[in-house]
């Protein structure tokens, strides 16, 4: 389903970065920086930081694409269900809890955040550039549900899952490098 | 006051974005292009749309800071008030109400959207580009306010009076653009 009476049927992301080549180059590069750049935070904590996010916002498909892709990096699949029904009781890193109740509360009520939110996220021995990453990427996936989302993009699970194996792979840059020259 | 050692009282989204300008460069060229480039949307428009989010959001500093740009292109003030309290009988051109609607719903429930919700935006005269150019506008809002309340930046009125004129100026991007030509000079 695609909102857009001129892409009828399934529509895509890389359906919609067509439309927008200039756009989406700014935004695969930015995405690669905070995704794939230098951060206290490993490759397979942020892709777990962003499919968790996009859960929350129930947002199915950025969730699934990024639930494969960490789990390509070795995250278990079926803990996301586990995380989204409960942080408390989830089995992950304990340091981690902290963090994915931030990005919980900053998806779902931005303005409620207090420096006792910040602190939990210290106290679990985090530095001040991973809690800078960590509010980076919850930005970045209220961004990218909403545009999936305010598109109608949609795809089946084989789809979810190939985009899972590129972004594990050859990450955002290249998925920029495979978008159609612009014109 | 902000959770983080790098900004003070007086911080705004300008301070996080040329504290990483690598990072942040390609949003403030993405925010130039989408509020200040070609549109079906006027400038005004975009303001409109971009400080209405906010509300939604109550991030108190976008909210604040566009609000006052929008009223400096000819907005009134008092329309926000309206809007967030309801759409429907606010004051505005009858053809921006199916776009603030499509708004309201894909900042609060973004999966709840239907065709429906695009077709009333068609049906008010508006065409693809416009409606891209909304979605695009209220993602990067929802972007922005988390940025800020992440950070927890608030701003007061008298910072919003000094922004608008910034941004009046200067745009959306030549700050973070100066910055890293300032760090890459620095490192050479």
């Amino acid at each position: 389903m695609s909102f857009f009476p001129s892409r009828p049927g399934s529509t895509s992301l890389r359906d919609l970065f067509a439309m927008y080549p200039e756009r989406a180059k700014f935004l695969l590069e930015y995405h690669q920086a905070v995704m794939r750049g230098p951060s206290p935070l490993s490759v397979a904590e942020r892709e777990l930081i962003f499919a968790y996010g996009s859960g929350v916002n129930a947002c199915t498909f950025c969730h699934a694409t990024h639930k494969y892709t960490a789990a390509h990096l070795g995250v278990d699949e079926g803990l996301f269900a586990k995380l989204l029904d409960d942080i408390d009781s989830a089995p992950v890193d304990a340091r981690l809890k902290p963090i994915l109740r931030y990005v919980k509360k900053l998806t779902q009520t931005p303005s409620r955040m207090t420096q006792a939110d910040a602190d939990a996220i210290f106290a679990a021995g985090w530095d001040e550039r991973a809690f800078f990453d960590v509010v980076t990427i919850c930005a970045l996936h209220n961004y990218m549900n909403r545009m999936v989302d305010g598109c109608g993009v949609e795809v089946g699970e084989a789809e979810h899952r190939a985009s899972g194996d590129r972004l594990s792979s050859i990450g955002y840059s290249g998925v920029a490098a495979r978008l159609p020259a612009q014109g | 006051m902000p959770f983080f050692r790098f900004l003070d009282d007086n911080a705004g989204v300008g301070d996080v974005m040329v504290h990483d300008p690598e990072r942040y460069l390609p949003i403030g060229t993405f925010t130039q292009d989408l509020l200040r480039g070609p549109s079906p949307f006027s400038v005004a428009e975009r303001e409109l749309i971009a400080a209405y989010v906010s509300g939604l959001n109550q991030c108190q500093f976008c909210h604040g800071a566009h609000a006052a740009v929008a009223a400096d292109l000819g907005v009134d003030r008092g329309l926000f008030a309206r809007l967030l309290d309801d759409v429907d009988r606010a004051p505005i051109a009858d053809r921006l109400k199916p776009v603030l609607r499509y708004m309201k719903t894909l900042t609060l429930a973004p999966s709840r959207l239907t065709q429906a919700d695009a077709d009333a935006v068609f049906a008010a005269g508006w065409d693809e580009q416009a409606l891209g150019d909304a979605i695009a506008i209220c993602a990067l809002f929802n972007f922005y306010n988390r940025i800020v309340e992440g950070h927890g930046i608030k701003g007061t009125p008298a910072y919003f009076e000094r922004v608008k004129g910034f941004i009046a100026q200067q745009g959306y991007e030549a700050r973070t653009r100066a910055a890293l030509e300032a760090k890459q000079r620095k490192s050479t």
